[in-house]
């Protein structure tokens, strides 16, 4: 599997704000697990939807339209907590900027714990054995305690990515279609 | 002029290798992800996982 590097730049000292802000208000609520989950749920739900990040971020559309929007999608779904954190970002404008802040304040608080933030993409969630184990690979490794956040992605069709701030490894089918595809021509 | 006429056939056969290489390549990888789809079930899905992890693992 390879590990390939991306740069990421740095990040900007206002998304920092807005993600210490989102910790610190989930914090003083006392719901910090829950709703950082919630967050990066919601966060892939906009990366993965081209629309849906449109429509948060359309500056044509009045604020209090686009922050119904947020609350009727999380309303039922998610904390009260969560919901309002997501309404405010997106009432003051920044929300195009809702992924970049989530993938801030997920790392910063896995951070805190001493621990890097690792994005698996999976066609199917793991189970707790399987995250532990992966963290005591990744650890074993690369020498980092990782926290795992699953994202479930299809489009890989099976195995697993991994990103681990710049380094990426990619043992996905998708990948292996793509190598496949290049030995033929 | 008999020379160019050759040259012109040795490329248009070369092309035409080329577009049939990568036709039968579109084929036979697009049936690949066709099969290994309709067999990647949620048991086989969780075994890649395993490996995928083992693999990892021995990196280190």
């Amino acid at each position: 599997m390879p590990i390939s590097t991306k740069w990421l730049g740095v990040a900007d000292d206002r998304l920092g704000g807005y993600a210490e802000a989102l910790l610190a208000v989930a914090a003083a609520e006392g719901v910090s697990d829950v709703v950082e989950d919630e967050l990066f749920r919601f966060a892939e739900a906009l990366r993965g939807s081209e629309a849906l990040l449109a429509t948060v971020s359309d500056a044509e559309l009045p604020i209090e339209r686009r922050q119904a929007v947020v609350e009727d999608l999380l309303g039922s779904r998610a904390s009260s907590t969560t919901t309002a954190l997501v309404s405010m970002v997106v009432g003051t404008g920044r929300g195009a900027d809702l992924p970049a802040i989530v993938d801030e304040a997920v790392s910063r608080s896995a951070a805190g714990r001493n621990r890097a933030l690792a994005r698996v993409r999976s066609v199917v969630d793991l189970t707790d054995d399987q995250k532990s184990r992966l963290a005591s690979a990744i650890k074993s490794s690369t020498g980092t305690d990782v926290e795992i956040r699953v994202v479930i992605d299809e489009s890989i069709m099976g195995g697993l990515i991994t990103e681990i701030g710049d380094n990426v490894i990619d043992g996905s089918v998708r990948r292996r279609m793509a190598q496949l595809r290049e030995n033929f021509t | 002029m008999r020379t160019r006429a050759q040259a012109d056939i040795d490329s248009s056969r070369a092309q035409a290798i080329t577009d049939l290489r990568s036709e039968v390549s579109e084929i036979a990888v697009g049936a690949a992800e066709a099969v290994i789809k309709a067999n990647l079930d949620r048991n086989a899905q969780s075994a890649l996982v395993d490996a995928y992890i083992d693999e990892v693992a021995g990196r280190g």
